[in-house]
């Protein structure tokens, strides 16, 4: 066991598992795939560290040899079109995730016409081409749902997909019609009518939020004009055409730019077979593929936007930071950056959580997130609270952001954050569906999937240091961009305060927001 | 549908049109029901509906009781199923129900204050056995239940096992930590009711539904009771229901039995009870005798919407498997009755839903929905009673049956992948039901639910009873 006065055990159990120490049991290797493997650091922290107490009795008993935790084998290869196939045997329940993917999401969309890659993933399932006969909506909803799960089609950054779980008897069937709705979609005018309708309800939902109204602001006024600042708003999807998502589908949907993933109960042969005859057939198109230009972030408006929101609940806040993008380039700080952004928002413990609301209690939740891109990344920090509090939360976390660059983390801090990233990669690949999100990921990020049998040594290699020196190249106060959504009236002196440092603020109701203009606000009616 | 208080964000996250997930998901969580019309389970015998060529093996599970009343169930992962966690949960039969006078929300108010200082532990020391060694813990409160729900690398488990038993015995709030953690719980509050356009009308609905039962105070309370609140308070109510025969540890994962009972024997076979016996609820909720109409005015409605709420059988009743049948025809995904006729057909609504919230005492059942743009809420109210109507009395085919059967059978299936969604069915079975085996019985009664029995429940709870209906638009509250 340890003794109390060594909170540091962690790190050294991971810098002596970088040493490649490895427990026994990850020496054999499966045949005829990537072995991943991950060792959840044992961390032991004490309390009251100092005083001597009797473990198991006035504190907690000390932790068991840690377990070695062996990820499955991943079997990947090309079909002659291109398709990738990626298949991970998961023997036991009888249960397999499929999935689609596109390596093409709203960042291909065609500029100033936002919302058509999500467009073309919510129209997937509403129709498609079956043996040759189309197959309305309403009929394809009901074959999915027979099958046990339903069609989930999606469209985020870098990927669109199509994914359903069900029990394994069903595979066949699901596998099936998937790549129908993914191959011969209709994208038939009525049915686009009707989701753009729907669309729009919905948006007057979240429109009516704070939280995400502050969200929608603050992409937009952090990225700019290129496509990670866009979002699909009412005026946007008016504008959107049947042959956008036509053009959208013919431009994108091509064998090299898919990718099959199953993962559950299936075998790498049978996966092979159903590839082969669901795609054998699917020819890759003549022209190249399409390649994007990259687009950094360009800031626009105001470091500060204040909406008014009368009557609303509370305030959404929301602060945004440069963060690493996904280029090359920026393959040697990847982990520093993922451990700065869990130091500060990974979690109920970590600083932005700690300040906010254990310390203060102004908030319910207090994160972080970050999205990194060919062309940048950005860092978001995002809290709810009551009105008058809203000046000070957002004091908080842009603070917070700033002060890594002088204080990094402490070992037993960089420890538990560090265990809560490998810990939350080891949950996700509990489930069949958990481990596919992870492979799809990687592969819209058009990464190896070997490399993620780096991740949890990448993770736990990362020090004090290399936080530190990311937080002073990415976060400086003069790169923050923030929103505050919210009743204003209700925010007292400290926000009116806020509102009047002189050329720093765009401050303006939520009836005049218009996130096409650069300067956020509606023209002025002709 | 609201009715879970959670120590941490995660429950409510947007759905894909902007509007909560409680609100567009309206798919009933699984919950255990009573013996009726179906044959129980054989025991020991794998479940194996015709024609799916699903097999699911019951589970095997371990179930012990301590001297002190302490109920303990366990459950080991298979060989080569553990992924090298364990989830321990501790789950106590004391709710938003036995909130005590003028302190409405206080149970889910003490399930944060669970996670600050023992007689041994600084407060957040959960944090630090759970989230800082890669583990992850959370807690909710519902109408009857309150539980907590940690996961760990599996060498940490007996730590977990010590910290638990500890804050059963040994909780020791101070006030600057309380009222800290009020100020979190009012903000959560605000942030699920208030700011959420839907907030207020989902949290009306229990008091709409319930005449007597304290079920028609909101789980999250209001904001002058939790303000009312005293640290006396939360050292009466942890002496009163903080105590190992009103709990039930549940351990599901990686863990080698024969050491798993001594570490719990060790921790919690120590732990006494207080010699007064535990407070009950007995209200018992009379049927509701007339209609009514309500308005309910929020500043923020972006689109009205319609609640229908009718009075239900408690979950033990049996009457709940085929009302839970009924509720996944009418409102389990984008081929469900109400979704196909409401949002899809007619485009009339954003989006419509059916639930059955069947609790220990009495249940609720609420079909609702958000109006599209300018559709009217008679409309809607007349559309809602149509399908639920035609449910009853019209044919069902053999067809639409398999599907939610396939469904309900799949979704159990997917809850088995991990050792949380493993324990929590496990503790939902013993809370309601009070038997852990329900978890394999409740599958067996759901497929043997018939369409006469599902047409037979919606004539007798919902056609053939009284009702309160919900409008809820834009306009100064009240």
């Amino acid at each position: 066991m340890s003794p109390p006065d060594s909170p540091t055990i962690g790190v050294s159990m991971a810098r002596r598992w970088r040493a490649s120490a490895l427990p026994s049991a990850l020496l054999v290797a499966p045949r005829g795939g990537a072995l991943m493997t991950a060792v959840l650091a044992g961390v032991l922290l004490l309390p009251g560290a100092g005083h001597a107490g009797t473990p198991g009795v006035d504190e907690p008993p000390p932790a068991q040899a840690p377990r070695p935790l062996v990820l499955p084998a991943l079997h990947q290869s090309t079909l002659a079109s291109g398709l990738s196939l990626v298949v991970a045997p998961r023997p036991g329940l009888p249960v397999v995730t499929v999935s689609l993917l596109v390596r093409a999401g709203p960042e291909a969309d065609p500029a100033g016409r936002p919302g058509v890659a999500a467009m073309t993933a919510t129209l997937w399932p509403k129709g498609a081409l079956r043996a040759g006969k189309p197959v309305p909506a309403a009929e394809l909803a009901r074959l999915a749902e027979a099958l046990g799960g339903g069609l989930d089609s999606n469209s985020s950054w870098g990927a669109s997909t199509l994914s359903m779980t069900v029990s394994s008897p069903r595979l066949g069937e699901a596998a099936a019609l998937l790549a129908d709705v993914l191959r011969h979609p209709l994208l038939a005018a009525d049915e686009l009518e009707r989701a753009r309708a729907q669309a729009l309800d919905g948006l007057r939902v979240t429109l009516g939020n704070p939280a995400d109204v502050a969200a929608l602001a603050l992409r937009r006024s952090f990225w700019g004009n290129g496509p990670y600042g866009q979002s699909a708003l009412p005026p946007a999807l008016q504008r959107l055409t049947r042959a956008d998502v036509q053009a959208f589908q013919a431009k994108w949907v091509r064998p090299e730019l898919v990718a099959l993933v199953l993962v559950g109960d299936i075998t790498p042969e049978q996966g092979q077979a159903l590839a082969q005859q669901l795609f054998g057939d699917w020819r890759a198109p003549a022209q190249p593929v399409p390649v994007l230009a990259p687009a950094a972030p360009a800031p626009i408006a105001a470091p500060l936007v204040l909406i008014d929101m009368p009557g609303s609940g509370q305030s959404g806040v929301a602060v945004a930071a440069p963060y690493l993008g996904s280029a090359p380039a920026d393959r040697p700080q990847r982990y520093a950056a993922l451990v700065a952004n869990a130091v500060l928002g990974g979690g109920y413990s970590a600083r932005l959580s700690q300040e906010v609301r254990i310390k203060r209690g102004l908030s319910y939740d207090a994160t972080g997130s970050a999205e990194s891109h060919p062309s940048g990344g950005m860092f978001s920090a995002r809290a709810q609270t009551n009105h008058p509090t809203a000046a000070e939360v957002l004091a908080l976390l842009r603070t917070e952001i700033t002060r890594l660059a002088d204080a990094p983390p402490a070992a037993d801090e960089l420890a538990a954050r560090q265990a809560t990233l490998v810990g939350s990669f080891a949950r996700r690949l509990e489930t069949t569906a958990g481990l596919s999100a992870v492979l799809v990921g990687q592969l819209a990020q058009g990464r190896p999937l070997a490399e993620l049998a780096a991740y949890s040594p990448g993770l736990l290699a990362v020090t004090p240091a290399q936080v530190q020196a990311f937080a002073r190249q990415h976060w400086q106060a003069s790169g923050l961009r923030a929103v505050i959504a919210g009743d204003l009236a209700a925010g007292g002196a400290s926000l009116a305060a806020l509102a009047a440092q002189p050329g720093q603020v765009l401050r303006l109701p939520v009836a005049e927001l218009d996130l096409e203009q650069d300067g956020l606000r509606k023209p002025a009616a002709r | 549908m609201p009715d879970l208080f959670t120590r941490r964000q995660g429950l409510v996250a947007l759905g894909a049109a902007g509007l909560p997930a409680w609100a567009t998901d309206v798919r009933p969580r699984p919950r255990p029901s009573a013996a009726g019309g179906a044959a129980p389970a054989a025991a020991g015998a794998a479940f194996r509906p015709a024609g799916s060529g699903i097999v699911l093996p019951p589970l095997a599970l371990r179930q012990r009781r301590l001297a002190n009343g302490l109920q303990v169930v366990s459950l080991p992962s298979g060989p080569g199923r553990s992924g090298g966690t364990v989830s321990v949960q501790v789950w106590y039969r004391v709710g938003g129900k036995d909130d005590p006078a003028g302190r409405s929300g206080f149970a889910h108010l003490f399930e944060h204050m669970m996670f600050k200082r023992t007689r041994n532990m600084p407060a957040e020391m959960f944090d630090r056995l759970t989230e800082d060694v890669g583990g992850q813990n959370n807690a909710f409160t519902a109408e009857d239940m309150t539980a907590y729900q940690s996961e760990v690398p599996s060498n940490h488990l007996e730590r977990l096992l010590w910290a638990e038993a500890e804050r059963l015995a040994n909780l020791q709030v101070d006030q600057a930590s309380f009222d800290s953690e009020r100020k979190v719980v009012i903000e959560e509050l605000r942030q699920r009711v208030l700011a959420d356009p839907y907030g207020r009308l989902f949290n009306a609905l229990p008091q709409h539904a319930f005449e007597r039962h304290p079920y028609q105070r909101p789980v999250i309370g209001s904001e002058a009771d939790l303000n009312a609140a005293t640290l006396g308070d939360v050292q009466r109510f942890h002496s009163t229901y903080y105590r190992p025969d009103n709990a039930l540890l549940i351990v599901v994962g990686d863990f080698d039995p024969p050491q798993l009972d001594g570490w719990i024997d060790r921790y919690f076979g120590p732990l006494r009870n207080p010699a007064q016996a535990i407070p009950r609820v007995d209200t018992v909720e009379p049927p509701r005798l007339q209609d009514a109409r309500v308005e309910l005015r929020a500043p923020n409605v972006p689109l009205p919407a319609v609640a229908l709420v009718w009075k239900g059988p408690p979950a033990r009743h049996a009457d709940a498997p085929a009302l839970e049948l009924a509720a996944a025809l009418l409102a389990s995904g984008d081929s469900s009755r109400l979704n196909e006729a409401l949002v899809y057909n007619t485009q009339a609504a954003q989006a419509a839903g059916f639930a059955a919230e069947l609790y220990a005492d009495a249940g609720l059942l609420a079909a609702y929905a958000i109006a599209a743009s300018g559709q009217p809420l008679r409309k809607l109210e007349d559309a809602l009673l149509a399908q639920i109507s035609g449910l009853a009395r019209g044919r069902v085919s053999y067809a639409e049956m398999d599907k939610v059967r396939t469904q309900l059978l799949t979704s159990a299936l997917l809850s088995r992948q991990t050792p949380q969604g493993q324990a929590d069915a496990i503790g939902r079975a013993v809370l309601l039901y009070g038997d852990a085996r329900e978890v394999d019985q409740r599958i067996t009664r759901l497929q043997a639910v018939r369409v006469a029995d599902i047409q037979r429940v919606l004539q007798q709870y919902v056609l053939r009873a009284r009702r309160v209906t919900i409008d809820y638009v834009q306009g100064a509250a009240a």
